[in-house]
């Protein structure tokens, strides 16, 4: 329906994807940067997004050898996706205290980071914190729209939903984010 | 005159048919409600989208590269394994417990002496009791 967008914020090398004679490095040199910044925009969190891009990876690996040429980021992200519920899952049956946010970390640090790099780290912050107050589906469908850069037919794809559905939740997503922002 | 709604999003990102592109467009040249929400939008869609992107740690990847397929596939048998050896070694222990185990009788020593008819000792205890302590201090059971 639409052009492939090219991936929001990756060079260009780790945008195309080949699906003849795949291997898991392609996979984890060309996706593991995406993956990892998937996880951390959806969790806040650098060490669980850290843990879930590795568990990811290794599900990669063992998915690889029946992996069916076809749709390679429905696959991916479909995994990608479970993965994270899982993680969620386990989470709730063991709650943990949550890490401090990257400024309250800066301010402790003992060589004061300069005005404007805090005033953009503090925007970023802002942006990661209303990014987690949006519900999940929202939340997960706008951080792969815009963050991965995956189109809605691929973000329906990966989630199982129609794709009207996911351009509805991307409206909304950003509708809300708008308005904890302004 | 319905607004564009949720087709604002889908017109910024470029994901909407040619058909719904014309509507949207021209809706857009006389709504000025229209024009601010696709205003917000784009803001919003520009703040997440200048979010920085991160360095994956070094380690995510040599750790996963690391796990082989084989120490995947390796680990289900060891563990069928184990679970198997604690449910044998469960049944075995239970098994020898009930039979090691007497069954509990609840009767009392005087009952015992009028059973077998045995007299009273000298210090007042009925013989039975007088019996069972010594052999149960020399470890006989009868």
């Amino acid at each position: 329906m639409c052009p492939r967008r090219s991936m929001v914020g990756f060079p260009e090398w780790m945008s195309p994807m080949p699906e003849l004679g795949l291997t898991w490095e392609d996979v984890a040199r060309t996706h593991g940067r995406k993956i990892y910044n998937f996880a951390y925009r959806l969790t806040g969190n650098p060490d669980d997004a850290a843990d879930l891009a590795q568990d990811v990876l290794i599900r990669v690996k063992r998915g690889l050898a029946s992996y069916q040429p076809g749709s390679f980021d429905g696959w991916l992200w479909r995994i990608t996706r479970n993965a994270f519920l899982d993680d969620v899952r386990r989470k709730k049956r063991r709650p943990t205290v949550p890490l401090p946010d990257e400024v309250d970390r800066l301010a402790r640090a003992s060589v004061p980071a300069p005005d404007h790099v805090l005033a953009q780290i503090r925007l970023g912050s802002d942006v990661q914190n209303a990014l987690l107050k949006l519900p999940h589906d929202f939340r997960e469908a706008v951080v792969m729209c815009d963050i991965v850069g995956l189109s809605y037919a691929e973000i329906a794809g990966a989630v199982g939903v129609p794709v009207g559905t996911i351009r509805s939740r991307i409206h909304r997503g950003r509708g809300q984010l708008r308005e904890m922002l302004s | 005159m319905s607004h564009s709604g949720e087709l604002l999003s889908a017109y910024l990102d470029g994901e909407l048919t040619s058909a719904e592109e014309v509507d949207v467009v021209a809706h857009l040249e006389s709504c000025t409600r229209c024009q601010g929400e696709l205003g917000d939008l784009h803001g919003a869609r520009a703040m997440v989208r200048a979010l920085p992107i991160l360095e994956v740690p070094t380690w995510v990847i040599s750790g996963a590269a690391a796990s082989t397929a084989e120490m995947q596939v390796r680990r289900r048998p060891l563990a069928w394994a184990a679970a198997a050896a604690a449910a044998a070694f469960v049944l075995v222990i239970g098994f020898a417990t009930f039979v090691a185990t007497p069954p509990a009788i609840d009767i009392t020593f005087s009952e015992i002496s009028d059973t077998l008819r045995l007299p009273a000792s000298q210090d007042g205890l009925p013989a039975a009791r007088a019996v069972v302590i010594a052999r149960t201090a020399g470890g006989i059971a009868e």
